[in-house]
């Protein structure tokens, strides 16, 4: 990474005030992509160079030049893949575009009902696509984005007597009272809290939060961040959109509550280009923050001060690693970082930036306000809290639910969501570097980090996703690879030029090499310098152990 | 042994290394050849490659030394058989997207020949076939030749570009296989903001960017 593009990219003014990522977004409005004009004079406003912004809008889905006259969007993701549906969709879209007008997302987020795409700034699924005429006269600018024709609805339930992310919200003053509480007490207590509560991350890795804010908060530094990481695009999972859309209060006070407690005066929210619902919530969010006087300088008094920055992406599922996150944050291309330095001593705009997860950052306003012990003593010894499980449409009552840690696996399944809608042959949970899970494996396992780190698998986003017992494994495997080299950020050899390899020897119906793929996976395993390349190898020895007879092998 | 150093053994050596710097730094020190294709020493490490990879006492598995910071009582072994094994499945992946061999007084041809690879056989003689660069040769520039076919996506062009010249001209561009290395805005060094400096050839493992007037010795700019 450029720590000289860092700084210029973070000098006073320009920094959050006036970013040059957004600079970039907005040059691509009009057409998808910035013209050469745009790109040189933007250039030179931040003292950069033009092959900066050029390198920058090349790496990224919304701003390359591939984007250029865009108008509609299929999802391809997992779930609409494997219910079968996008072929349609992308016929009936290609009745009102012209076929160079018709683009790709990953993924829509829409995996309960399926048949997802995206005009006019909205997204749409369900039986939405018989209406695109309708549609497109709609006017993409309501004022309450959560009446949009567009907006899903799905089963939100739970097996919790008091849920702690999907609990009825109460009025904005009851809830940020907690707020007018913790600008009077010691940073160092609220930190306590969390540590004790021991939250461990919910994006995948699984780290405690309060390892994290502690090394922040150590790391001096006149200007420090917490960030939000919400560009986690696991197909078929939509627990983050559901909390950015319905929830988002509790990310925001967690942000604040963690800004608080690191010394951090700005958070900045990185929102996937692919949720423009969830962006537009959350900016009114804070902008109703900013009118009640929680947020600003000396908020009520208390010397602290705090402001936010929602950021959009622009299409790069890597960047939902957290160094490429803030990369693309200062404007530059979404390449994942070496460590150390770790972002918490030099992160964005290099300095101190913590960065968690939506759903781990939504349960601190509850672990504050019950007690870190509270929030330990729900779930197994190594998970703590409540997870959020998301069920796609494979199952009779598809949505989103919350479940203590540890709740079995076959309780989501079959009494949440009641079980298979269609016949099904194994769930991929946790997104595409999760594992793929036979059925007879279902009873070993339980929502929580334990249970799945011992069968091999991981517990991620804890989406689950079934694929169909007539669904082909070799096709799914060919989608695994062809997602998972499109998204390769291109920086580390193994995973750049390995999973261009691994989809060609899938590819194809000549039976798999199993020798040769497993000789690169291990070579992925070994020396990818993130989890895109290094996490690549679970799911697909999964289908290896098995499903062999699908992929041909003897 | 001074106090301020740190004191690793490195093959059996022991190495008194500064704080701070890396696993790298102390074996090359020693003495000891750890293959690299995205490391100069006058860049920042980058951690590319994934080449340089070395065992670790108590480690979990290889670890890239050009990005590892030296520990006290570190325990380094340069030739550890599965860091060694998956440095050379690197390095023919890398062979394996050249539509061309790379030339033999090239970075790249030597680790490859040094790590027991066959660096002049050419796509067809490589166990992964499939897709490879696309042939395109950039002469626009009077000093300078791009050829973006050669390009392995190192960064050490671009890094020189920024941390040594600081002239930003040039870029990454795409992403995963696609990925490569473009002046300016794509238009070629003489449109973009280079001095032409050379550092970028200078630095390139493969010759993807070259000074012309070697370019012309040799022959290939007919």
């Amino acid at each position: 990474m450029s720590k000289n593009i860092s700084s210029l990219s973070g000098r006073e003014g320009k920094e959050l005030d006036d970013p040059l990522w957004e600079r970039l977004q907005q040059a691509a409005a009009r057409t998808g992509t910035p013209d050469d004009e745009a790109l040189t004079s933007i250039s030179e406003e931040y003292l950069i160079g033009e092959a900066i912004t050029y390198g920058t809008s090349s790496f990224y889905d919304f701003l390359s030049k591939a984007n250029r006259g865009k108008k509609a969007y299929v999802c391809n993701g997992s779930a609409c893949l494997v219910a079968g549906t996008q072929d349609r969709v992308h016929h009936e879209l290609e009745k009102h575009f012209r076929p160079e007008e018709v683009g790709h997302m990953c993924c829509l987020g829409r995996c309960h009902e399926n048949s997802a795409f995206h005009i006019g700034g909205r997204n749409y699924s369900g039986d939405a696509i018989d209406r695109v005429e309708e549609l497109m006269k709609a006017d993409p600018r309501d004022a309450d984005v959560l009446k949009h024709p567009g907006m899903d609805r799905h089963h939100v339930g739970t097996s919790m007597a008091q849920p702690i992310l999907t609990a009825p919200m109460p009025s904005l003053e009851e809830f940020y009272a907690l707020w007018e509480q913790v600008l009077k007490s010691d940073g160092a207590d609220v930190l306590n809290e969390v540590k004790v509560a021991t939250v461990r991350g919910r994006g995948g890795a699984g780290f405690p939060m309060g390892l994290k804010w502690e090394s922040a908060r150590n790391t001096p530094g006149e200007r420090k961040y917490i960030v939000c990481n919400a560009d986690e695009g696991d197909p078929a999972a939509f627990s983050d959109r559901y909390l950015l859309e319905q929830r988002p209060h509790l990310v925001l006070l967690g942000m604040m509550i963690g800004g608080y407690c690191i010394g951090a005066d700005s958070g900045v929210l990185y929102i996937r280009a692919e949720y423009p619902e969830a962006v537009e919530v959350v900016k009114q969010a804070v902008a109703d923050l900013e009118a009640k006087g929680w947020l600003g300088r000396n908020i009520k008094g208390s010397g602290f001060n705090f402001r936010f920055k929602v950021i959009k992406a622009a299409g790069a599922y890597v960047c939902g690693e957290e160094t490429a996150l803030l990369n693309s944050i200062e404007g530059k291309r979404g390449e994942v970082r070496t460590r150390p330095p770790y972002p918490t001593q030099q992160g964005l705009f290099n300095r101190p930036t913590v960065v968690n997860n939506v759903e781990t950052l939504a349960c601190v306003p509850w672990v504050v306000k019950h007690g870190g012990a509270a929030f330990a003593k729900l779930g197994t010894e190594r998970s703590n809290g409540s997870k959020l499980v998301c069920l796609d449409s494979g199952f009779k009552r598809p949505g989103l639910y919350e479940v203590e840690c540890g709740t079995p696996l076959a309780t989501v399944i079959d009494e949440l969501g009641q079980g298979f809608a269609r016949p099904t042959k194994a769930l991929h949970i946790g997104g595409p570097l999760g594992g793929i899970v036979p059925l007879h494996k279902i009873n070993e396992l339980g929502i929580d980090f334990e249970s799945f780190q011992k069968a091999g698998f991981l517990l991620g986003h804890a989406s689950v996703l079934s694929i169909p017992a007539d669904f082909p494994m070799v096709k799914y495997l060919e989608h695994l690879f062809a997602f998972t080299a499109a998204e390769s950020c291109g920086k580390c050899f193994p995973c750049r030029i390995g999973l261009t390899r691994a989809l060609e020897l899938v590819e194809g119906t000549a039976p798999v090499d199993r020798a040769r793929l497993e000789e690169l996976l291990e070579t992925l395993e070994v020396a990818s310098l993130c989890a895109h390349g290094g996490g690549m190898p679970a799911p697909i020895r999964s289908i290896l152990a098995h499903w062999p007879a699908e992929l041909g092998l003897a | 042994v001074s106090a301020s150093g740190v004191v690793l053994t490195v093959d059996g050596i022991t190495v008194e290394a500064a704080p701070g710097s890396t696993v790298l730094e102390a074996a090359r020190f020693a003495g000891l050849w750890v293959p690299t294709l995205c490391f100069d020493d006058r860049m920042t490490p980058f951690g590319a490659c994934r080449v340089c990879l070395v065992g670790i006492e108590g480690a979990r598995g290889p670890v890239a030394s050009c990005t590892t910071p030296v520990r006290e009582g570190m325990v380094v072994e340069t030739q550890h058989a599965l860091s060694r094994r998956i440095a050379r499945n690197v390095v023919e992946l890398v062979l394996s997207e050249l539509p061309v061999p790379p030339a033999p007084h090239t970075e790249l041809a030597q680790v490859a020949a040094r790590l027991g690879l066959d660096p002049a056989a050419g796509p067809a003689a490589q166990r992964w076939t499939g897709a490879v660069h696309e042939q395109a040769y950039d002469h626009r520039h009077p000093y300078l030749a791009l050829q973006h076919e050669l390009c392995i996506s190192c960064g050490r062009c671009v890094r020189a570009c920024d941390e040594v010249q600081g002239a930003f001209a040039l870029t990454a561009t795409g992403r995963g296989f696609h990925a490569n290395i473009t002046a300016g805005l794509g238009g070629g060094f003489a449109a973009s903001s280079c001095v032409s400096c050379g550092a970028c050839a200078d630095t390139c493992p493969t010759d993807a960017i070259s000074e012309r007037f070697l370019v012309e010795l040799a022959g290939r700019d007919q």
